[in-house]
């Protein structure tokens, strides 16, 4: 878990991280206890998180939780999005647009702060999501 | 998939450190929720 490698950096900018996925809340601890998780991770078993987010694997919200990340912002709204992410690597480059786009927070009209504060490198997918090729 | 610039919906839930609250959370400050398939995977 690339993020609890990286909590502290998390940490010095004012985030906190939440994990979720859909194991027994047992199971999550075991695996929370084993690697030594220092932020909180969250068993939503029932699945009643991950519609919320629109991460189920399956579109009837059954199956598990994509990898999905999203940072949601002081003022409740998700300024980076990140679906369907590969684990390798995807801590450190949330933390790269958190610095990049922080400057701007907690603006309220943040899709303006984060197209200025994010030009010139690689940007997280927009409202629209990935678009093909 | 959730988008940029829409309202997170709140949760609270119990965690491996006791009850999280996104709500509660974000008085503190921004907050990175991650989700992933399956304990005991990369990530």
């Amino acid at each position: 878990m690339e993020f609890n490698h990286l909590l502290d950096d998390f940490h010095e900018l004012g985030l906190e991280v939440v994990g979720i996925s859909v194991d027994a809340a047992k199971t999550q601890a075991g695996f929370a206890a084993k690697h030594g998780f220092r932020f909180p991770m969250i068993g939503d078993k029932e699945r009643k998180i991950g519609p919320l987010y629109g991460v189920m694997k399956n579109a009837d919200g059954t199956g598990s939780t994509q990898r999905d990340t999203v940072v949601v912002g002081r003022d409740g709204i998700v300024v980076l999005a990140y679906e369907k992410v590969k684990a390798a690597g995807h801590a450190a480059r949330v933390l790269e647009d958190v610095n990049a786009a922080r400057e701007g927070w907690p603006a309220p009209a943040l899709p303006a702060c984060c197209r200025s504060r994010t030009a010139g490198r690689g940007s997280p997918r927009g409202p629209a999501g990935g678009r093909g090729t | 998939m959730i988008a940029v610039g829409e309202k997170a919906p709140l949760f609270v839930a119990e965690g491996t450190q006791g009850e999280v609250s996104l709500g509660a959370l974000l008085e503190r400050g921004p907050v990175v929720v991650y989700f992933f398939p399956k304990a005991n995977t990369p990530g």
